[in-house]
């Protein structure tokens, strides 16, 4: 899961930037400070802060990242009153910052030490018997002096001299990959803290202490797994101090917000000491916090449910537990057991083995533990060495559960704990221990007792191999890297485009010389025919300008005009556009119009002329084949080079993947549902913007897989599903394309009720209701206004709909679709291209205009003739391999007039995404290319069914044609191609009301363009006026205005005689406002909802104006 | 003209870089300011599904510009195939017109400027900064910012 980009070169790059940004904020901040008030300064600081933020955060510093997150919550209190900057917070931000520099050299000095640290040497037994008892032993026991000061009796049993498994835990076995995952559960606290100190001594809100509350609690549960006893201690004992404020036990005074915030920072010591296998450091301090804990116990003594050290470890001596195991648990360990046991709740022993090797597992495991706590709380777990084959050590687990649930509850979560091995389960008693689905101890206990043989030889001859390597690993770091402003990356993509668009141009020039060489020859073949034809018979009846005539007219052809070459049936087709005549095929034809001046000026000899020529054809035959030759190798090269560059803005997908796992877990809380989220292919790699952009859709599927897709835990039990839901995210590359798919195995969706909700909403009509299969009625939840759910949660349906993920996803040049059977689940598959820049199509020509049909959905150019295209229901289609596809002319998506349109022969291009194809006629194909793509920019937008444009190397622009968009939109295009044949509107007048300027010339340039006669009016009052003097035969007008709305205006229009029966088409821009009884009551005819094309205007007014 | 005299021009007055061009039989200006450059019409392709408005897109040195026909978007007559000067803007955003002249660039005083008269433009009042008076003749001097906006707008309706 975390197969982070923490490399030693990125940890590298990260260093020196944040060394940079420190030296910088340092100096701003001085200045801050100094009185300077100057708004850019507090940008600038916020930004560096926010970059440490987010650079910190992405490698998975996460302590780093934490901090500079409570600087920047600091930094948000100054703004707004510079003037007199609280001395108070800028002494926070200071020291804050130097944080962030003691964690930069931290992390400095372990890049250097442990850059891929063998797992077998952070465990060397070496340092392990001096770290051990300081460590455990030391606190504990001071603490038990104290206890037992107090009550006059220490019944600590005596720690044994040497365990026979060594304790070890967690942060050591992982070494810092797990550490830094581990400090980002600080963060929660530290954003706490901050909170705190801003409050400065102000009264307490309750809110505030149940937050702190929380944050313990996520500390407890995240900390406890590791198996370090001094964080057990800290975390069990402000556990059971706030359990006790909050029953009201305890005061809930300053005191004990102190005591929980320096317990939170003794812990962070504690995981960073045994980090850098510092172990003693800060133990003198943790026991004077604990007795400032100890005070507060005191207040509970009187408490009859209080359970002194004394019975506690009375009753632990009385569980039967393996020896080695309770030999090596801290006294705070075995006093939680027994606690626990005394509140009435079971204790579980989960044991399991696990080895050194599997990082991800050890990495992963606190965050399973956690699922423990949905039915208890671990209250210690203890990890010891377990020796495995040489040089793979392993570990034996074991996790002390408290629980009220049964035995097979305890199961099920354990069987969370996939990859570990030898699972065992117990019941932990009094005086027994409960075999459950055990099979371990015994096995166990024989493989310690060559543990002391096995480890020693087996790490020690790991060293000296491991000492060379990691140098030459560190020289690598330090050389190779260099940071490179994302600028200047987007440049050099940029660079490379233009390379290829000249590549091409070579290509073009090649092609246009290769043809010309052809024409050449042709001419001189013709030449020698002629010549021995003419030797035949009279030699001097032939002149030159004779045999030269065919030739000429070749060279000329090739150069006619576009225009008129599309009156040309048949004929040569140059491939190059005429305007631009590119130079080697111009210095060709230059070279044979010499070569013929001169030989009739000359009156050279056929034979002489001839000479010559075969002179220029092997001339230029040569320079044809060298440059061919040079544009192979070019071609290579460049490819390369567009490969690479790519490449440099290709990330991993896990970027936005990590952020969902504990998305999925606070939503499924949220909502309650329990939720197994699963993810897949995290490394599958995707173009840098395209990782940004898909962060929401992604979200907002899963939000909606979870809320919508899951059915409750009581739904799933009664289908007989299990109780978990599953929630499967998966990215994977299919040739030039990035899957992504979002699964679910809740209700799945029902395509009756997906209709019905649609009809219900008059998005759809009842006779296309009725033509529409299984996936077509699917795809309706993506249509803007659709939302299947009644209620609108708190989580979902916040106005951002299915219509908002698909409109991001082809913005993207992606596709969406979605499948789902009932009662099995629901898969949503992202089709998103592997990359936004460069893309291999076929230019097309239509009405004159060049286009680019972008070659993955292509799959075949075909030849149609018209005897082959049928008509159904007025739609044009025809038959391709064995099925009928609807036909779609281009020139009739963009509305063009095309010369060719009526040709008896015509090419189609089957282009189709994975369930639906259709035909797209072009006037002409040209050829196969690779295209830039540049989008169409800021002015434009997005236009309908285009989806971008690119430049040719001759500088000339095409457009590229959105295939996505017209394959959904086909059956609008053929109405739309109806329609228009329909007789002549000018004779029709509408008036058109609308407030908004912008609005009204929108709607009025629509009517315009389909032929109507039309007529403003800016209000209601200002339509009234007009319809009194003139007749019209509609009116089209807004809801909203001022004074008088849509609904008052059609009202008053319908209570006069002459416009009772007009039609009235009622447009919003925000279709769910509105109020559709009140409009169809006072007679309004049609609504429509902004923004509607063309045809969805002109079909409602058509309509109506037939009736009227 | 001193440099002091420049500024102390500039203290007491909105003194303003205006570029002057023609539309049919009429005067029109714009902020220099915002101008990148003008050219000579280049050739355009053709952007279908767009209102009439838009000429089309010009490639000007690799960027791809779109171009407005001024006069269609003010509804003013306009033949196919006229030909013209293309004043390109680089804010708001990067766009073209297509104007018929280009004259010169003025020094015009705005909080001179006469307000627009009450008869309202196609576009609206809003569109139009003011009126000034260079010699004999009237020139309309457009809010550029706010025209380029109501006509993306517009664009973005029709899509």
């Amino acid at each position: 899961m975390a197969k982070s980009f923490k490399t030693a070169k990125t940890i590298k790059l990260f260093l020196d930037e944040c060394k940079e940004y420190l030296n910088s904020l340092d100096q701003d901040l001085v200045e801050l400070e100094g009185g300077s008030a100057a708004p850019e300064l507090l940008t600038r600081i916020k930004r560096n802060v926010h970059t440490i933020k987010g650079s910190s955060a992405m490698l998975e510093f996460n302590d780093i990242s934490g901090v500079a997150h409570a600087i920047e919550n600091v930094i948000a209190k100054l703004e707004g009153r510079l003037p007199d900057i609280n001395r108070v917070l800028m002494e926070e931000i200071f020291n804050k910052i130097d944080s962030i520099k003691e964690l930069v050299r931290k992390i400095e000095i372990a890049a250097e030490d442990t850059e891929k640290p063998p797992p077998p040497e952070k465990k060397a037994p070496v340092p392990q018997p001096q770290e051990k008892p300081e460590v455990k032993t030391a606190p504990a026991a001071e603490i038990k002096k104290k206890k037992a000061g107090a009550h006059g009796h220490a019944p600590l049993r005596p720690e044994p001299a040497t365990p026979k498994a060594r304790r070890t835990d967690l942060i050591t076995i992982t070494g810092d990959k797990l550490y830094s995952s581990l400090v980002s559960c600080f963060r929660i606290a530290r954003d706490v803290e901050s909170k705190f100190i801003l409050a400065d001594g102000r009264e307490l809100s309750g809110d505030m202490i149940d937050s702190l509350d929380e944050s313990i609690q996520y500390l407890y549960t995240s900390l406890i797994p590791t198996g370090i006893a001094a964080i057990t201690l800290i975390f069990y004992q402000l556990r059971m101090v706030f359990d006790a404020a909050k029953e009201g036990k305890i005061e809930r005074s300053g005191d004990l917000i102190d005591i929980a915030f320096s317990g939170i920072s003794h812990a962070m010591m504690i995981v960073e000491n045994r980090l850098a296998a510092k172990a003693a450091e800060g133990m003198s301090d943790l026991s004077e916090w604990h007795k400032r804990v100890s005070r507060q116990y005191d207040k509970l003594r009187g408490d009859k449910d209080f359970l002194n050290e004394e019975t506690a470890a009375e009753i632990f001596q009385r569980l039967v537990l393996s020896a080695d195991i309770s030999d090596v648990m801290d006294s705070i360990e075995k006093f939680a057991v027994a606690k626990s046991l005394v509140e009435g709740l079971r204790i579980y022993h989960v044991s399991f083995i696990i080895s050194a090797e599997d990082t991800e597992l050890l990495m992963n495991l606190p965050e399973m533990c956690k699922v423990f706590f949905e039915m208890g709380k671990i209250v210690a777990a203890i990890y010891q060495h377990l020796p495995g084959a040489a040089g793979k050590p392993e570990y034996t687990a074991g996790l002390f559960l408290a629980s009220s649930a049964p035995e097979d509850e305890i199961h099920r979560l354990a069987a969370c704990l996939g990859g570990v091995k030898n699972l065992g389960i117990h019941l932990v008693n009094l005086g027994g221990v409960q075999e459950a689905l055990a099979q371990s101890t015994a096995e166990e206990t024989a493989e310690e007792a060559e543990e002391a043989e096995e480890v020693t030889p087996a790490s020690g001859e790991l060293r000296p191999q491991a000492a060379p390597r990691r140098i030459s690993q560190r020289v690598e770091g330090i050389t190779t890297t260099v940071r490179v402003d994302t600028q200047k990356l987007d440049d050099l993509v940029n660079l490379i485009a233009e390379l290829v668009i000249n590549r091409n141009k070579i290509e073009q020039e090649i092609r246009s010389l290769k043809q010309g060489v052809n024409s050449l020859s042709e001419v001189y073949e013709n030449l020698k025919d002629t010549r021995k034809k003419a030797s035949l018979n009279s030699y001097r009846e032939v002149t030159i300008e004779d045999l030269m005539r065919p030739f000429i007219r070749l060279v000329s052809e090739s150069y006619y005009d576009d225009s008129t070459q599309k009156e040309r049936v048949s004929g040569i087709k140059p491939l190059v556009g005429s305007r631009h005549a590119l130079p080697l095929r111009t210095s060709l034809r230059e070279e044979i119009v010499r070569l013929y001046e001169q030989a009739v000026g000359n009156e050279q000899t056929i034979d002489e002329f001839t000479r010559e020529l075969t002179k220029v054809k092997s001339e230029f035959e040569r320079l044809l084949m060298e440059f061919q030759a040079d544009e192979v190798n070019i071609g290579r090269v460049v490819d390369d080079l567009q490969e690479e560059t790519m490449k440099l803005r290709m990330l991993p997908i896990s970027r936005v993947f990590n952020k969902f796992p504990r998305r999925v877990r606070d939503i499924a809380k949220e909502i309650g549902k329990k939720v197994e989220f699963v993810m897949e292919g995290e490394d599958t790699e995707l173009d840098k913007t395209l990782i940004e952009k898909i962060e929401d859709p992604l979200m907002h599927l899963i939000r909606n897989a979870i809320d919508h897709g899951l059915e409750t835990t009581g739904e799933r039990v009664r289908v007989g599903k299990p109780e978990t839901g599953r929630i499967i995210l998966k990215a994977a590359q299919e040739g030039n394309w990035v899957v992504v798919e979002v699964e679910d195995d809740g209700k799945g969706m029902d395509a009756e009720r997906i209709v019905e909700k649609a009809l219900e909403r008059r998005l759809i009509s009842v006779e296309e209701a009725g033509q529409m299969d299984n996936r077509q009625s699917l795809n309706l939840i993506f249509i803007p206004g659709f939302s299947t759910k009644e209620e609108v949660s708190d989580l979902s349906g916040r106005g951002v709909g299915m219509d908002v993920v698909k409109e991001n996803i082809q913005q993207l040049k992606g596709t969406v679709e979605v499948h789902s059977a009932v009662g099995e689940g629901t898969v949503f598959r992202l089709k998103l291209p592997l990359t936004l820049a460069i893309i291999p199509s076929m230019i097309v020509r239509t009405g004159g205009i060049k286009f680019v049909i972008p070659m993955d959905p292509i799959e075949s150019a075909e030849l149609l003739t018209r005897e082959n295209v049928f008509s159904v229901e007025g739609k044009e289609v025809f038959r391709y391999q064995d099925v009928v596809l609807p036909l779609v002319r281009l020139k009739d998506v963009f509305q063009l007039e095309s010369a060719l349109g009526e040709k008896d022969i015509f090419p189609v291009v089957v282009v189709g995404t994975a369930d639906k194809r259709i035909g797209i006629a072009v006037d002409e194909v040209i050829e196969k290319q690779q295209v830039v793509i540049k989008g169409m920019g800021e002015f434009l937008g997005s236009v309908r069914h285009l989806g971008g444009a690119t430049v040719f190397g001759d500088g000339s622009i095409a457009l590229i044609v959105d295939v996505g968009g017209i394959i959904s939109s086909v059956a609008q295009i053929a109405q739309r191609t109806g329609v228009r044949a329909a007789a002549s509107r000018a004779s029709k007048r509408i008036l058109l009301v609308d407030d908004s300027l912008s609005g009204r010339i929108a709607q009025r340039d629509m009517l315009e363009r389909m032929g109507f006669n039309v007529e403003v009016a800016s209000s209601a009052f200002q339509a009234l006026e007009m319809l009194e003097k003139s007749d019209y035969d509609a009116v089209v007008t807004d809801i909203n205005m001022p004074r008088m709305d849509g609904y008052e205006f059609t009202a008053t229009m319908r209570s006069y005689e002459r416009t009772r029966q007009m039609p009235v088409i009622l447009v919003t821009s925000d279709i769910k406002r509105v109020d559709r009884d009140k409009g169809f009551d006072v007679g309004v005819n049609e609504f429509l909802a902004k923004p509607f094309t063309d045809e969805d205007l002109m079909v409602a007014i058509e309509k109506h104006l037939k009736r009227y | 003209m001193t440099l002091e005299a420049e500024q102390q021009i500039a203290a007491r007055f909105n003194v303003q870089k205006v570029l002057w061009f023609i539309l049919g039989a009429e005067n029109y200006g714009i902020k220099v300011e915002f101008v990148q450059t003008v050219i000579d019409t280049a050739p355009h392709t053709f952007i279908p599904n767009t209102p009439r408005f838009v000429h089309g897109m010009i490639n000007l040195r690799g960027t791809l510009i779109p171009i407005i026909n001024l006069k269609e978007l003010l509804r003013m007559p306009y033949e196919t195939g006229e030909n013209g000067m293309m004043v390109v803007i680089e804010e708001p955003m990067k766009v073209g017109f297509l104007v018929d002249k280009v004259e010169e660039v003025l020094d015009i005083d705005f909080s001179a400027l006469q307000p627009p008269p009450s008869s309202v433009s196609t576009l609206g009042g809003e569109c139009i900064a003011g009126i000034h008076k260079h010699h004999d003749t009237i020139i309309t001097i457009l809010d550029i910012v706010k025209i380029v906006n109501v006509a993306k707008e517009m664009v973005s309706k029709y899509s």
